[in-house]
């Protein structure tokens, strides 16, 4: 079975040499049969057509023994594949529409797919994290169904929710980092000092920050996503205590996330949420625990 | 054996080729429609092209062997002969086919 198998994949790939074999086989067995029917006495004409009547069909002969051959399915898919190359070659405006289309549709595809997995398929990269839930306010009346809070809300809350083991506040926003000529803008993040502590992952170097850092005077420190670190200070081993600017103000480094944490964040983390001076927080403001 | 289409058929075929190799040695393609034609004393006239896919046919089973030579009036031909897996195929379905033309005689002759 299986020599017969294999003898059947090798004929696929010599094709046209068997045929051409089988070609002349036949072309000599006409001859042959001629040649036979002449000695016979024939003339040459009825010697030639009395040999391919006791043949039967030429064509059909080579066709039932192309079928004993090979791979008949295997043929016929290698056919029409090679007819629609040729087809597609004919035609290169739908060709080309074709297979953007395709393109575009898989890209779409993908994309969707990644975004999908991150938010809901994947649990949040954090213990418990379940349990975890962003409050917001809610304001019926004037149809504003999710609202960040302000800072009144949190410290309310933060005294007299039960359910929260823990609360924390956080702002998302964009600074400019670097010294002047070789800034950029970066995404970041202010966050109230139990922030870590509610989501339960601290960062990988250094310390969280404190509460005495949540004033205007002492905030003078910033915390770094993992990838910030590695793309922009070359994962500096000793990179606790440097000093980086932000919006123009000089922030010393006191610790660096692990690479899990946030992943979509990419700039730094920075203390503390309240550089607003009425603390209107615009934006979802409180993770509880 | 005009209408070598059915797989009884096919098998009858298979078998006197397979025969006439084993006795005559290596044999091309018009060879063999002869001998078939010659030794059965024309009874079994053989529509010549249907020979060429039973060869294929053994061929692909590995039955029989080919390879291109020159034949007695000094002319490329391809040339046939038996294996040893095609004389093993060869005992089993001669007795085999004894068994059935045994038994379809048999019937033939009851009253």
């Amino acid at each position: 079975m299986l020599r017969e198998f294999f003898y059947r994949i090798g004929a696929l790939f010599h094709r046209s040499k068997l045929d051409r074999e089988m070609d002349e086989e036949m072309q000599y067995h006409l001859e042959r049969e001629t040649e036979e029917n002449l000695r016979r006495g024939m003339n040459p004409e009825d010697a030639r057509r009395s040999a391919l009547r006791s043949f039967g069909g030429v064509l059909k002969a080579k066709e039932q023994s192309r079928d004993e051959r090979g791979l008949r399915p295997l043929e016929d898919i290698w056919m029409d594949l090679r007819y629609g190359v040729r087809s597609l070659r004919k035609n290169p405006g739908f060709t080309l529409t074709a297979v953007l289309t395709l393109a575009l549709c898989l890209g779409a595809n993908l994309t969707i797919f990644a975004v999908v997995d991150s938010i809901l398929l994947r649990p949040l990269p954090f213990p418990d994290a379940d349990q975890l839930v962003t409050v917001f306010n809610t304001y019926p009346k004037a149809g504003v169904e999710r609202d960040g809070s302000s800072l009144t809300n949190y410290y309310e809350r933060r005294g007299n929710v039960n359910a929260f083991s823990e609360l924390a506040a956080y702002r998302e926003g964009t600074a400019i980092i670097g010294e002047a000529g070789s800034t950029e803008r970066e995404q970041i993040m202010r966050v109230s000092p139990e922030f870590f502590a509610t989501l339960g992952v601290g960062p990988a170097t250094g310390r969280a920050f404190t509460d005495e850092e949540t004033a205007y005077q002492t905030d003078g420190v910033a915390i770094l996503t993992n990838a910030y670190w590695r793309q922009h200070l070359g994962a500096d081993p000793n990179v606790l205590g440097r000093e980086i600017r932000v919006d123009g103000f000089q922030k010393k480094v006191i610790g660096v996330l692990p690479p899990s944490f946030l992943p979509l964040l990419t700039g730094t983390a920075l203390p503390p949420p309240f550089v607003q001076p009425r603390g209107s927080l615009t934006r979802p403001a409180t993770y509880g625990k | 054996m005009t209408n070598p289409n059915t797989d009884h058929l096919h098998g009858a075929l298979d078998l006197l080729v397979l025969k006439t190799l084993d006795t005559l040695g290596p044999l091309n393609g018009w060879d063999i429609a002869n001998r078939i034609q010659q030794i059965s004393e024309d009874v079994l006239t053989l529509n010549q092209g249907s020979l060429y896919p039973a060869l294929q046919r053994l061929l692909t089973k590995r039955w029989v062997a080919s390879e291109w030579g020159t034949s007695e009036n000094n002319r490329r031909a391809r040339f046939y002969r038996i294996t040893a897996s095609g004389r093993k195929q060869l005992a089993k379905e001669t007795q085999e086919w004894e068994r059935f033309t045994a038994a379809v005689v048999r019937i033939l002759q009851t009253n």
